[in-house]
């Protein structure tokens, strides 16, 4: 992580809570508000309902206001829940940018065209029909520059004759520079098992055959020069890397293109978590998760140890 | 039918035997791919090494047998050899080896005299010297895991059976005490 001036406490306490404190205060504001237009509209289609179901209408007039109820249920909700999410991500975005700022890095909730381009050429990406990414952040940390963003990928498939979205990737996708001078491309996919002539067809490069017993057990390493791939994951930076595998608790892969060394993380679950709109936004514990997820963009470098050069 | 059987059992091995035959030729195109990565990586550490002497003569008169030993090794190391005999490959890679240990024994050296140890040439390959270090070490990696899988095919029946018909042989290891390297090396004891 990078060396903040001050304190993260002190931080909370001089700038966060105050600025927490107007967020909950314009959060309450914004609900009454959207419970005041929305309501009526919900009590209205629900009435509706419940007059069609005790017969109050039959024939085209019930049939009419079953639809005029469904149609006052829908506007409810968006009345209800569209200005609810408009401050939510507004004040996300605030949020995060004085986190994030604190720190020293640079954070925006777009991420730039062509961030995925890298990741998708490696084949650290699992295929698949939908995507989104948000929360793109950047800086230096023990002097590395680095570059991530949280990524949600979805792959279409059939279901009960219809179109349903399972999710194959959730989670970080990172850049780091990387201290090594080379020229090629070296990938290291999850290891499948049986499977792994199946799961990597297609992932360009040979195969490397390494030492490290328990690497070989995790990682299956793809390389367009095997000097190289072992030029980069010395003894040390495959016990290195195992270790990160250990710290982040989810499926890693990684790959070393152009000067950079791409971490696809796919832990599955949100990083850089935001407070719900329906809660006292002052309760939530989200800020405790918040800085522990960026203290993961420092924990990478320093296991890593990115920041230095290891000859073997 | 039983000819049938005997045909078949006959065809299998032959089939099996061609099989092992077409992978051990292949681990040892890796081996002689490997050395060919090691050769590369050594050549652009010994490049460095006329400038140094030259430069160093100049100035380390009371070394000059190390200089001279050191461009010895040189020759040996940079003259041709067959690939493919493991005897002559050993031989290859002992005197990248005493070349490699004289090498860091002249920048040693050369630390006693400031004058050297300051010229550009000096502190330049000594820079490139160490910065290829790495690429050796990985280069000696690959060489060693190819020649691991050719020996344990070489090695393991019927492996050693088939190695025997086609003439593959087990290859040398190219392994360095890394601690050794870094102690003073004698290079005229070891041109002798």
């Amino acid at each position: 992580m990078a060396e903040p001036a001050e304190g993260f406490e002190r931080f909370f306490e001089r700038e966060l809570a105050p600025f927490i404190e107007e967020g909950e205060a314009e959060r309450r504001r914004v609900l009454r508000a959207a419970l005041t237009r929305g309501l009526p509209v919900l009590a209205l289609g629900a009435a509706g309902l419940v007059f069609g179901f005790l017969g109050g209408a039959t024939g085209d007039m019930g049939s009419l206001v079953q639809f005029g109820s469904f149609a006052a249920l829908a506007a409810g909700g968006v009345l209800l829940t569209t200005p609810l999410a408009r401050w939510s991500r507004d004040f996300s975005a605030a949020l995060s940018a004085r986190i994030f700022d604190h720190f020293g890095y640079r954070y925006s909730a777009d991420v730039p065209p062509g961030f995925l381009d890298a990741f998708g050429a490696c084949r650290l990406l699992p295929s698949h029909d939908r995507r989104s990414l948000e929360d793109h952040v950047e800086g230096e940390v023990r002097g590395v520059p680095f570059a991530l963003a949280e990524a949600t990928l979805e792959r279409r498939v059939r279901r009960d004759k219809r179109d349903d979205y399972d999710l194959v990737f959730r989670g970080l996708l990172a850049r780091y520079h990387f201290p090594k001078r080379f020229a090629g491309r070296t990938i290291l996919r999850g290891d499948q098992g049986m499977f792994n002539a199946l799961g990597h067809a297609g992932v360009p490069g040979e195969r490397v055959r390494l030492e490290d017993v328990r690497f070989e057990k995790l990682f299956e390493v793809f390389s367009s020069d095997q000097v190289e791939a072992r030029y980069l994951l010395t003894p040390a930076f495959m016990e290195r890397f195992v270790a990160l595998a250990d710290k982040v608790k989810a499926p890693i892969e990684a790959a070393f293109d152009g000067d950079e060394l791409l971490l696809a993380i796919n832990g599955r679950r949100g990083y850089f978590s935001q407070p719900s709109p329906w809660r006292d936004i002052r309760r939530s514990d989200h800020i405790r998760a918040f800085v522990e997820d960026i203290a993961l963009i420092g924990e990478i470098a320093e296991t890593l140890k990115l920041d230095t050069v290891t000859k073997v | 039918m039983d000819l049938s059987i005997v045909l078949i059992v006959l065809g299998l091995v032959l089939a099996g035997g061609y099989g092992w035959y077409v992978n051990l030729i292949t681990r040892r195109n890796q081996v002689r791919e490997a050395m060919g990565s090691i050769d590369v990586q050594l050549r652009k550490r010994f490049d460095l090494l006329p400038n140094i002497v030259a430069l160093a003569a100049k100035f380390m008169a009371h070394e000059k047998e190390l200089l001279e030993g050191l461009t010895a090794l040189r020759a040996r190391v940079g003259a041709p050899y067959a690939k493919d005999d493991p005897a002559e490959v050993a031989a290859h890679l002992e005197a990248s080896r005493a070349l490699e240990a004289g090498m860091l024994r002249l920048f040693a050296v050369a630390e006693n005299y400031p004058e050297l140890r300051s010229a550009e040439t000096v502190t330049r390959a000594q820079a490139t010297f160490e910065e290829v270090e790495g690429n050796i070490a990985a280069a000696r990696r690959f060489y060693n895991s190819a020649v691991t899988r050719l020996n344990n095919a070489v090695e393991i029946f019927p492996g050693s059976l088939i190695a025997r018909i086609a003439n593959v042989q087990p290859f040398p290891f190219y392994e360095v005490e890394e601690a050794a390297a870094r102690e003073p090396v004698d290079v005229n004891k070891l041109m002798g």
